[in-house]
């Protein structure tokens, strides 16, 4: 089985480290990574303990595919339950971090308690310690990573870490790896940074035990041939990454200005994939651990900073949705983040939010303390706030808690463009029923990766779906949030399913465990996994009335473009949603359903 | 109309875009195959495939409206302003 066999549990307060089994009789089940260890977490915690208190636990896990040659077999999962939302909170990360905890002979580490003062984590092979981190605390990611590679006296030692953003509790702070990489949403960093844990150094050169490992390479090469001859993950991203999307959403009338006011974006062409290229910004593209994709942009501005990105959804927070589009100011911003260890994507539209209520008169000039004005199209603003919000200075500590909770200070949370309380990325629901769907039932809140239905209803992957129907749309939401759960529970990309279908998870994950499942069992698989997250949000709160969207899109109609008075539709579909799921009509799920998924 | 040309085809073919003669009745087919004419460039092949159905990733906008949701190549162009041409592309 391509699993290691061990995981390691860490015990902060008490400074312990023990070696376990990985529990493989839940393999099955749960195949790993996200799924498995969401059980795990399940079964260790109370579902209302507070997300930053020393009883939540802080998980890092690998999928069987994980450390293999499976494309894109590098990714790893932090799972903890998570401060902006208040629920389960999962986010995954590429680069090679995940395959070298798995060289170092472990599928996953469990965090528990609160260390008394700063300390990292080192895994190196056999030898695992705590170590003191009083020199590293208060330093930024690339120094904090230059420096415990240093220290571990191997140069090829992989970092994961947080910055100033996690130590300072800010609630969507991220995990950087390798300097670039995030497990960016839900605030992870947050509860890294509670627990007093500034890193985790890891190496190795342990392989995964795969059964036969002639057939799995034969399966894989069969896969890397679809994923090349595909047009999206075999020229499209990686000639332009993320940021083609830029025009293809703006020309499809959804990609959102000034905190959704606007469902359009004038500057566009200026700041997109092509402009990158056009400018000469762009230096190269590169893959993580085993990509043939290779969808990362190495960028170097006209003032000589270099650093990788903007993804779509960082360009497009940190620019349309803040009223502007140069792309030094985008670019400068998205470094600025990795080395804070923000989460790009909550940081820019908790500043949008802020801009609206500064336009509106809910935040007052005074507030600001002679900081630049907060309107839409002042670029000055951004780098300004977004060391406010890492540092929790001035009004940057409220923007470090969200923008729902921030909003709710001042009396209009109807600002907050955010689901569950974690804001939205960068798709208007107004022009695509279906995603708008994905944001509102979305286990870990507002969030494109769980179910990224633009794939059909926009690139039209695997079949072309019309964005404004919604008939049917409630089973295409079904099959990608399951397959989804499955895919980020492998340790594989989401990327790869442009290329790949159902059937090519299943060759893969079986051939790499052994185990021999259907298809409609792995789908089931990814049921279980969907429905154990919803479970534990209810159990900690979130309700099926958050099941919803912000009130915009309920109210305001699409401004102009294709979608031209075009509201959202979450009111006719959620019923058959619910009814899908097999849950009660009110949005709560029968034991039996638990049950007969075994949970 | 104004024929505009994104990602991978745009840098391929460096130009953002290009004008072309329209009546209501031209059909988004044969707007093309003009705007192949104005250019002297052919780029048919990179969006669909030889039934004329987009391919995976590719689509051709009217007016912000995908084809593939209207009459394909035979959709009349009426008074739609532009054409927006996207070869295979995607991301997240």
């Amino acid at each position: 089985m391509a699993y290691m066999g061990t995981m390691l549990r860490v015990n902060l307060t008490a400074g312990t480290i023990k070696r376990e089994n990985t529990p493989l009789d839940l393999a099955k089940k749960y195949v790993g990574g996200r799924g498995l260890a969401t059980r795990m977490l399940t079964n260790e915690i109370d579902p209302t303990v507070d997300p930053l208190s020393p009883e939540n636990k802080l998980i890092f896990a690998t999928g069987p595919l994980t450390n293999t040659n499976a494309p894109t077999g590098g990714r790893y999962m932090v799972v903890t339950k998570g401060p902006l939302t208040g629920g389960i909170a999962s986010s995954n990360s590429g680069g090679e971090w995940g395959a070298f905890l798995k060289k170092a002979g472990y599928d996953m580490i469990i965090f528990e308690g609160k260390s008394p003062k700063p300390v990292y984590l080192s895994v190196m092979g056999d030898d695992v310690q705590i170590k003191d981190a009083a020199h590293v605390w208060g330093k930024r990611v690339p120094e904090t990573t230059d420096i415990l590679i240093e220290e571990s006296g191997e140069k090829k030692a992989k970092v994961s870490c947080i910055g100033p953003a996690g130590e300072n509790l800010v609630y969507f702070a991220a995990i950087m790896n390798e300097k670039h990489r995030a497990a960016g949403r839900t605030g992870v960093g947050a509860v890294m940074g509670s627990k007093n844990l500034k890193a985790v150094v890891v190496h190795g050169d342990k392989k995964s035990p795969i059964p036969d490992q002639d057939a799995f390479r034969e399966i894989v090469r069969g896969k890397i041939t679809k994923i090349k001859e595909n047009g999206i993950t075999g020229e499209g991203l990686p000639k332009l990454g993320t940021k083609v999307l830029d025009n293809i959403i703006n020309e499809n009338g959804m990609y959102p200005s000034r905190n959704f006011q606007d469902v359009m974006y004038d500057g566009t062409s200026h700041m997109s994939g092509e402009a990158l290229i056009e400018k000469g910004y762009l230096k190269r593209n590169s893959g993580c651990y085993m990509c043939p994709i290779a969808c990362a942009r190495d960028v170097e501005l006209p003032n000589g900073r270099r650093g990788e990105g903007p993804e779509y959804e960082t360009g497009w927070a940190f620019g349309p949705m803040l009223g502007f589009h140069d792309l030094n100011v985008i670019c400068d911003a998205n470094f600025l983040c990795n080395d804070l260890g923000l989460d790009t994507i909550s940081a820019g539209v908790t500043l949008a939010c802020a801009m609206e209520m500064y336009e509106k008169g809910f935040i007052k000039k005074e507030e600001l303390e002679l900081g630049p004005e907060l309107t839409f199209g002042t670029s000055e603003a951004l780098p300004f706030y977004l060391k406010k919000m890492a540092y929790r200075e001035g009004i940057g500590d409220k923007m470090a808690q969200g923008s729902f909770r921030m909003a709710t200070e001042y009396g209009c949370p109807e600002f907050s463009m955010t689901c569950k309380k974690q804001e939205l990325p960068a798709y208007d629901p107004r022009g695509v029923q279906g995603m708008g769907m994905s944001y509102a039932t979305g286990n870990r809140g507002g969030d494109h990766v769980r179910s990224y239905l633009i794939s059909p209803e926009i690139l039209g992957a695997p079949e072309k779906l019309d964005p404004q129907a919604i008939e049917g749309k409630m089973k295409w939401l079904f099959i990608f949030q399951n397959l989804t759960a499955v895919i980020d529970s492998s340790g594989l990309c989401l990327f790869t399913s442009f290329a790949l279908g159902l059937d090519d998870y299943r060759d893969m994950i079986n051939a790499a465990t052994g185990f021999d499942l259907t298809s409609e069992e792995w789908m089931e698989v990814g049921e279980r996994i969907w429905n154990m997250e919803r479970n534990f949000n209810l159990l900690a709160g979130i309700g099926p009335e958050t099941d919803t969207l912000p009130k915009r899109f309920f109210t305001e109609p699409a401004n102009r473009g294709p979608n031209k008075g075009k509201l959202h539709r979450l009111p006719e579909m959620l019923p058959e949603y619910y009814q899908i799921r097999g849950w009660n009509a009110d949005g709560t799920m029968p034991k039996q359903k638990l049950e007969a998924l075994g949970l | 109309m104004t024929v505009k040309f994104f990602a991978t085809l745009k840098l391929k073919l460096r130009v953002a875009s290009v004008s072309v003669e329209a009546s209501p009745a031209t059909t988004v087919g044969q707007a093309l195959r003009d705007a192949e004419r104005a250019l002297g460039s052919e780029f048919w092949l990179e969006i669909f495939d030889e039934a004329g159905t987009a391919r995976v990733g590719a689509m051709v906008l009217l007016d912000g409206v995908n084809i593939a949701h209207l009459q394909g190549v035979d959709t009349p162009v009426g008074t739609a302003e532009a054409l927006s041409i996207f070869p295979p592309a995607g991301g997240g």
